[in-house]
């Protein structure tokens, strides 16, 4: 049973960890925690699954669209919304994600009502191999692994040795000095924002497959998403990983053994990690100076 | 800068202005020679809005009757208000349609914490309210005198349900799956009570939050628990994750739902499929029957509700509103608020599309029995017993 | 007696102290004695009920938004969790009224106190973290308090709620639309009082400059943690104060209402009031208040007036995507909250009509 708790809770967390890394790539960009990330994501699910079934068009067509719409969604918002904040506080920017938040939620309830739809992915749950005796693994969970894992590499990668990594972990750092040494900013934050998307919507669409398609069914998910990138540190991405792959568990265990606290320990966690260690588990602490 | 204070200061001004005339509302009576208004809130934005519908639905009604020529010349009117499911917001659009539009009779009203909150409003300015769109003990004990409930109580359904599946499946083993609210644990109470009774019990009971997406560690509870059938008293979407969560282990106990979950068109569509072979409790008669009652109101939906998807909740809106209806016309042409009291006092097993009902100036719970549904192939409706009275049932041991 | 002093066109400060008056002229003074007269003696007997529980209801909001500004406003540390607060004081006030039988005043007394010590602990991560760390820890804090608040039955009653007595003071009933409409402005302006004379003293300039530069702040001498607790503490007590009055006014409780959205709601006010602005404060609420309200009526119209046409059905979620984006419009085209908005349409009638 416990093998089989395992399994579950590291599959459940490396869907959190993808979500996560949607939060921490925004964060890590522009120091902004984005509220709306769960909303943007459910929007762009909600494209693929209109354009699989009032178009008809066969799954992956509706895949890629959905993508594709993620990544101007994106970039849209950080135009239009963030972009123009003059002189922008913490505060500010986080009540701007909010409004962005409720904004995209009235948005899908109008166009596509507020009743449960049904979202499948190609890899169905209903298939299972066994792992171990009494440990099954079902293919939903393998694409989980596989896509965290080709991102982790992707990313690792796109950071070290491409010339846009590295300009966003420039404009990271230090924005005027970026800006000095030539690097366009403004094009490096939309671009996170819109890679971001891109990210939380793959999420998004494993979390519909797992449950059902509704306006407000990111929001849960995207708060122990949170909680992974607060426990990997906002700032690291092997981190926000490896927080995901602990929450997942721990959740898991709470779960079977005191199941009226499952529903808590995402905050405990976030509580303790902030108290004992603010920097996360994983991540260096740049020490702003006066 | 000059610009900027100009449309500030027009905004400023036009806001004042539309502030003002917001103030002149006045009180209305809830009847008059011409019609009789009905109104009913229920959450049509937020996450619970799919409930919404019910509050909807019962328009179709009066459409239908206002087409007939109404109730002795009048004619109904309905009213839908929008309160998210927050009861504070209950109150607001309950005060302004009470003031505003003077209401004769409120009829549905979903979410137990809203009605809580609005109940003692609505007695005081004399508003009838008829078939609360859940079932909340508070509501009829004690009797509430302008509050009559057509629900039947959660409780006698997991007692009836639970005596179903022991006696006519044979099986032992019970898991029940609850929502941490007064929804889940009415069920549960059900369920001990004829476990108790049967000096059983229950294998695993679990408690589950409406907004929970991950439940592997719930089934696997259940799974090492060795529950063979598990009673669910839970939101919609924490079934279907439930069902699909059983389906990723390889895990198939005997599902056992209650009716909030047995809008079977919708439960199979959003759970892929899974659904089938699922038996829940059901307060009505399937919308996809062929009684003439409910043919007549699918008609009348399609009719003058096309875009509505006609599902257990939007026909549940006007099962609702059949009983009021029913005492406007036993009341005849004189109407008054006392004179409906009276015959709603004095209803006894009317029976429209959902259970007999009967209600005396002592007893407002209207009905007492379900039916035991199953989901065919397609989400078909398939009836395994009709109408069954609970017959443990606490308050009609007198 | 001194001469009054109305319209002013610069800057005629003669000593520091006065800097510090709370009315600038006595044009203010004026103003305030017409919204006593207005609020208490003209509004209450022409509004209809409907009317006054909204405006009630803006009252008792406003003593919470007044306490999150002292919090986020003047010391510059983020809540996410006041809607919590809120609703710890609505329990306090409710438990010790049904359980311990206190008169009116004392439990909503006792619920800020004890708001303001679950505040006091969850101001205790400001030691550590700033800006948006500290929005974390206050988001987790607001899930904590929910989570306390639904299981901890034997105290909260759990998900059934409770009903609270009818409010009296000194046996005299005030419940009811219209009593309580005089409590909780009574309240809002006691509060309002304490706070806007609050900022005047050492306390309040210590929080203000932490709020501007911590270190600076501590360099200076300010104990900076004690200070920030402190504000904690006091925001707290605010909205304490405030969701027992809320407990009173709407006589049953239950955990639904203080969640995310209100926490989310209060910040919306105090951002888009004005940041470190007691009239901000109250301008937000109003704004926020009647903007919720309002497109609510036009969306409940828009659902009964065409009521089977799938335009009008499906209008209502709308209400939500047009909230939030005024909120973003207004931060976007007014960072500085409708405080700023009516300085600007002031000083542009400041010399009307003879602006050149």
């Amino acid at each position: 049973m416990y093998g089989q708790l395992i399994v579950e809770g590291l599959s459940i967390g490396a869907c959190y960890a993808v979500f996560g890394i949607a939060v921490v790539i925004i964060y890590k960009t522009s120091e902004v925690i984005n509220f709306a990330q769960g909303e943007m994501a459910m929007i762009s699910t909600f494209v693929a699954y209109h354009i699989l079934n009032v178009y008809g068009w066969p799954f992956w067509y509706a895949f890629i669209g959905a993508l594709f719409f993620a990544v101007l969604l994106g970039v849209f918002i950080e135009v239009c919304f963030l972009r123009p904040a003059k002189d922008p506080t913490v505060l500010g920017l986080i009540v701007i994600t909010l409004g962005a938040e409720m904004l995209l939620m009235g948005l899908a309830s109008w166009k596509w009502g507020a009743e449960q739809k049904d979202f499948a992915l190609p890899f169905s749950f209903h298939k299972t191999h066994e792992l171990f005796k009494g440990v099954v693994i079902n293919d939903w969970s393998i694409a989980v692994f596989v896509m965290a894992a080709v991102l982790m590499i992707f990313l690792y990668i796109f950071f070290r040795y491409t010339k846009l990594g590295v300009a966003m972990r420039a404009t990271q750092q230090n924005e005027h000095a970026a800006r000095i040494m030539g690097i366009k900013v403004e094009r490096v934050f939309s671009f996170a924002w819109g890679f971001s998307s891109l990210i939380g919507a793959l999420a998004g669409m494993f979390f519909a497959a797992r449950s059902t398609l509704d306006p407000a069914y990111m929001m849960e998910p995207f708060l122990r998403a949170f909680a992974a990138a607060v426990l990997g540190g906002l700032m690291s991405i092997p981190g926000v990983v490896i927080g995901g792959g602990i929450l997942g568990i721990l959740e898991n265990f709470v779960g079977f053994h005191w199941p009226a606290w499952k529903p808590i320990v995402a905050f405990l966690v976030i509580v303790a990690v902030l108290c004992i260690r603010p920097s996360g588990l994983f991540a260096r602490h740049y020490e702003k100076k006066v | 800068m000059k610009g900027k204070g100009r449309f500030w200061a027009v905004l400023f001004t036009i806001s004042s202005l539309v502030l003002w005339t917001g103030i002149g509302l006045c009180g209305a009576p809830g009847f008059d020679d011409k019609e009789i208004r009905i109104a009913a809130w229920g959450p049509q934005t937020g996450p619970a809005a799919p409930w919404g519908s019910v509050a909807r639905a019962p328009a179709v009604l009066a459409a239908m009757i206002n087409e007939q020529g109404g109730i002795h010349g009048r004619k109904l009117k309905h009213f839908v208000r929008d309160d998210q499911y927050n009861p504070a917001q209950t109150k607001v659009v309950v005060k302004e349609l009470v003031e505003k539009e003077g209401i004769f009779s409120f009829v549905c009203g979903t979410g137990s914490a809203g009605g809580l909150a609005v109940k003692d409003y609505l007695a005081q300015n004399k508003v009838i309210w008829v078939g609360p769109a859940t079932s909340v003990k508070e509501y009829v004990f004690p009797v509430q005198p302008y509050l009559f409930s057509v629900y039947p109580l959660y409780e006698d359904e997991g007692s009836i349900l639970t005596k179903y599946v022991i006696e006519k499946l044979g099986i032992k083993e019970i898991g029940v799956v609850y929502q941490n609210d007064p929804y889940g644990k009415n069920g549960l109470d059900g369920v001990r009570q004829r476990l108790d009774h049967l000096k059983m019990k229950a294998v695993a009971e679990i408690p589950v939050e409406a907004t929970e997406k991950d439940l592997s560690s719930h089934v696997l509870k259940l799974k090492s628990a060795g529950a063979k059938a598990v009673l669910m008293w839970v939101h919609p979407t924490t079934g279907v994750v439930l069902v699909k969560t059983a389906a990723t282990i390889g895990y198939k106990p005997q599902w056992v739902a209650s009716n909030t979950l047995s809008d079977f068109e919708l439960m199979n569509k959003i759970s892929g499929g899974l659904w089938e072979g699922i038996i829940t409790g059901a307060f009505m008669l399937p919308p996809d029957s062929d009684d003439p009652r409910v043919v007549k109101y699918r008609e009348a939906a399609k009719k003058y509700a096309p875009e509505e998807r006609f599902g257990v909740f939007f026909m549940a809106g006007i099962m609702f509103t059949e009983p009021l209806v029913e005492a406007l016309k036993r009341v005849g042409k004189n109407l008054s608020t006392e004179a409906v009291l009276k015959a709603l006092n004095s209803m006894k097993n009317f029976q429209g599309v959902g259970p007999k009902l009967t209600w005396s100036p002592d007893q407002h719970q209207g009905s007492d029995s379900i039916q035991i549904w199953k989901c065919g192939p397609g989400g078909k409706t398939i009836l395994l017993q009709d109408w069954t009275v609970n017959e443990l049932a606490h308050w009609k041991k007198k | 007696m001194r001469a009054l002093k109305f319209r002013r066109c610069g800057n005629f400060h003669e000593s520091y102290r006065e800097e510090l008056n709370v009315f600038e002229t006595d044009f203010g003074r004026f103003w305030v004695v017409i919204g006593f007269f207005f609020v208490f003696l003209i509004l209450p007997f022409v509004a209809t009920p409907y009317v006054l529980y909204l405006v009630t209801n803006i009252a008792i909001y406003a003593i919470a938004v007044i306490g999150l500004n002292i919090l986020t406003g003047y010391t510059g540390q983020i809540s996410l969790g006041h809607g919590a607060f809120f609703g710890v004081g609505a329990y306090a006030a409710a438990i010790m009224a049904t359980r311990f039988h206190m008169p009116f005043l004392l439990s909503v007394f006792a619920g800020g106190l004890i708001t303001a010590t679950v505040g006091l602990v969850f101001g205790l991560p400001s030691s550590r973290l700033k800006g948006l760390y500290l929005a974390i820890a206050t988001l987790a804090g607001q899930f904590i308090i929910e989570y306390v608040l639904i299981h901890w039955e034997e105290v909260t009653m759990g998900t059934m709620g409770i009903n609270l007595p009818r409010p009296t003071i000194f046996g005299v009933d005030v419940g009811g639309d219209v009593k309580f409409y005089f409590i909780a402005f009574i309240f809002l302006f006691f509060f309002l009082w304490m706070a806007v004379n609050l900022m005047r003293t050492r306390y309040g300039r210590a929080f203000i400059a932490i709020r501007d530069n911590d270190r600076a702040a501590e360099g200076m001498g300010i104990p900076i943690f004690p200070y920030k607790l402190l504000s904690f503490a006091v925001s707290s007590f605010y909205a304490g104060v405030a969701g027992a009055l809320w407990a009173f006014f709407t006589m049953t409780i239950t955990t639904e209402p203080f969640n995310l959205g209100l926490s989310v709601e209060f910040i919306a006010m105090v951002i888009i009031g004005g940041m470190g602005n007691m009239s901000g404060a109250i301008f937000g609420t109003v704004f926020i208040s009647l903007l919720n309200e309002g497109l609510r009526l036009m969306a409940d119209i828009l659902i009964n007036a065409r009521i089977f046409d799938q335009a009008a059905l499906t209008m209502a979620p709308l209400k939500e995507f047009a909230f939030g984006l005024a909120i973003v419009l207004f931060i976007l085209i007014e960072p500085r909250g409708l405080a700023e908005v009516w300085r600007i349409v002031r000083s542009n009638f400041r010399l009307w009509p003879f602006s050149y």
